[in-house]
């Protein structure tokens, strides 16, 4: 046993909170390091102790893996928890946290070097007889590459080796355009990764993204705790998921369950991980990826099998047999995680910024916050705010669940996703579960804001406030210059 | 009392009559009043909850958060002629100035790639509306800015 009573949090946002939570029902010191930007964050209310990294830009202290092993010394942490994104699938920074005598939550660095690099993993994959796209062809020969892809024919996807999170890839239809766009996007591959190496397959058209979550222990016990569709994105980043899938029956959810195990196994997985599929309209599934982490999407698994996954990383880490088989792991009902962004749907989801004037959270939904009132939103970090996980007897119970903790969020001063996720849940092909992963760019009539129903009520309340303010500030000169455009 | 209401950007005429003495209508002859979080327009009351920042008013009703902003008629009108000039490209999200092409004096043709920005981890390339000479640049690489912060402008088009 890798014994330790003290536990720290290398992330921000709603992912440290919810960890940090995890770490406390255990009974184990809850550390964190933060950002200076980010005191208003929930996360620092949880956390027994914190330390503030510096760096050039806040997400490069996040980055520095040399900074943050020192603070995890200086606090007395015995492990690590790395949660997603920043230093998560980094093998470099999982050997240096081991390297200073200290626990990484997470699985050992050769398998997050084995699948974080996309083609040595789709290799791996299929040379043990699992399946993958078909027709993939790897950049190692790159004048012959442009050629060998011509060949293989439309529609491709070109996706950087290094790649992860949708970065850098990019469908060709129109083989006129491949030159330009293998340059395109090895010249991101580059930039995002430091590695222009790139991939193509065969495109798998109007797929859906169905992904496995699989717990390995130290002792050679692998299992699945089923899956979660994924298949509502936006430019590859995920927007809604859910468990279990709506186009899985019960075999092909056993096959595609014990493919994910099999994988992880013959990988030697350990801790907790995710391994992504693509499925086409047949229902034939390939493999696409394995995350060597937490996912953010977590949640919903959680609430099918009422499992607590970071509880389960944080013992397997410390040693502890998984404590279950497969057998034991059961599921109930639908979830659904809606991630709440600032970002404005109807300007092509550019992100916002502002403060956090007012939040009020739905009752009836887990929220896993990452800001409070009174915090800002700053265009340092990504867009995700938040997530709201519902729960139900039946996928249309979920879905009602999930509409009323929207209309329920109240989140003042940033503007959000949150009135587009109800009007994209309110689509036919959404509510029927008829999913793909080109969804939401083909709902594009979903991104502009309709006229509100309360047009009405909120040009009288402006029209109150502007008289009232003009009121006060008549009464109170002093106060006059301080109304701005209300005073009017 | 008139002007304009901006909703989430979008501008709606509107006037205000009575005072607050007899009570506020609006111009159809519905009584509007708010009391505490109830706002009530004619017959029909609305929870609201509303937050201020500056000049903006964040607004929940209705099971959605809203953005307003209040015009009056004369800067309504100014705001309307100063849009479509086409002389300055704005920041359409805050963020940093992740490279600059040009320098000032130097010629550009319309949709030139001026500057290229970034935003959450998301690049985006500021391109020229028109053809003309880069009059001012006023943000260097890695000088950060707020949304609708004007990141250069070009001058005058030559007759």
């Amino acid at each position: 046993m890798n014994a330790f009573d003290a536990v720290l949090v290398a992330n921000r946002g709603e992912i440290a909170a919810r960890i940090l939570r995890s770490v406390r029902a255990l009974g184990l010191r809850a550390l964190l390091v933060a950002h200076a930007d980010d005191v208003a964050a929930p996360a620092l209310a949880l956390a027994d102790d914190v330390r503030f990294l510096t760096g050039p830009t806040p997400v490069a202290a996040f980055l520095d893996g040399a900074q943050i092993i020192a603070a995890a010394r200086a606090m007395g942490a015995g492990a690590i928890h790395p949660g997603y994104g920043f230093l998560a699938e980094n093998a470099d920074f999982a050997a240096a946290v081991a390297a200073a005598g200290l626990v990484f939550i997470g699985p050992p660095p050769a398998v997050i070097r084995l699948m974080g690099d996309k083609v040595r993993a789709r290799n791996f994959v299929a040379a043990r007889g699992f399946p993958v796209a078909p027709s993939a062809i790897e950049d190692d020969d790159p004048a012959g590459f442009a050629d060998a892809a011509r060949a293989l024919g439309p529609p491709l996807l070109i996706k950087p080796s290094a790649g992860g999170g949708g970065k850098g890839m990019r469908i060709v239809r129109d083989m006129a355009l491949l030159d330009a766009e293998l340059a395109r996007a090895r010249s991101e591959g580059e930039r995002y990764f430091g590695d222009g190496r790139l991939f193509v397959e065969r495109y798998v058209e109007r797929p859906r993204h169905i992904e496995v979550q699989v717990l390995g222990d130290a002792h050679g016990a692998v299992v699945h705790l089923f899956e979660r569709e994924c298949s509502l994105q936006r430019r590859f980043q995920k927007v809604v998921e859910e468990a279990p899938s709506p186009a899985l029956a019960d075999a092909a959810r056993a096959r595609i369950c014990d493919a994910a195990v099999g994988i992880a196994a013959a990988a030697g997985y350990q801790n907790a991980g995710t391994v992504e599929f693509i499925m086409g309209a047949d229902g034939e599934f390939y493999f696409l990826e394995m995350n060597t982490r937490l996912q953010v999407e977590h949640p919903v698994t959680e609430a099918i099998t009422g499992r607590d996954l970071v509880a389960d990383q944080i013992r397997i880490a410390a040693g502890a047999p998984l404590g279950f088989a497969q057998g034991d792991v059961t599921r109930s009902g639908h979830a659904i995680e809606l991630r709440i962004c600032a970002e404005a749907p109807g300007r092509d989801f550019a992100p916002t910024t502002g403060p956090v004037l007012h939040l009020a959270l739905p009752a009836q939904a887990r929220c896993d916050m990452g800001v409070a009132a009174g915090g800002t939103v700053t265009p340092a970090y990504d867009s995700l705010l938040g997530k709201l996980i519902v729960h139900g007897a039946t996928r249309a119970a979920a879905l009602a669940a999930a509409d009323a903790a929207l209309a329920g969020l109240v989140l003042l001063g940033v503007e959000t996703n949150i009135a587009w996720l109800r009007r994209l849940l309110a689509d036919p092909d959404v509510a029927a579960g008829r999913l793909h992963t080109g969804l939401i760019a083909d709902r594009a009539d979903l991104l502009a804001e309709p006229e509100p129903a309360a047009r009405d009520a909120l040009v009288a309340l402006a029209l109150l406030h502007s008289a009232e303010a003009r009121r006060g500030a008549d009464a109170v000169p002093a106060l006059h210059a301080a109304m701005g455009a209300w005073r009017t | 009392m008139s002007g304009f209401v901006l909703i989430d950007g979008i501008s709606h005429a509107a006037g205000l009559a009575g005072n607050a003495t007899l009570g506020y209508r609006l111009p159809d002859g519905r009584a509007i009043r708010l009391d505490g979080d109830r706002l009530w327009v004619g017959d029909s009351e609305w929870p609201v909850i509303v937050a201020r920042d500056g000049d903006t008013l964040w607004v929940h009703v209705d099971g959605a958060a809203h953005r307003l902003e209040w015009r009056d008629a004369a800067g309504h009108l100014a705001e309307a002629a100063g849009a479509g000039g086409g002389d300055t490209m704005r920041a359409p999200m805050p963020g940093s100035v992740i490279a600059v092409n040009v320098v000032v004096g130097d010629p550009v043709a319309a949709g030139d790639v001026v500057l290229v920005i970034e935003s959450m981890k998301l690049e985006t390339a500021i391109r020229a509306p028109r053809a003309g000479v880069v009059a001012a640049l006023p943000y260097a690489v890695g000088a950060v800015f707020d949304r609708d912060a004007s990141l250069a402008t070009l001058a005058e088009e030559p007759a």
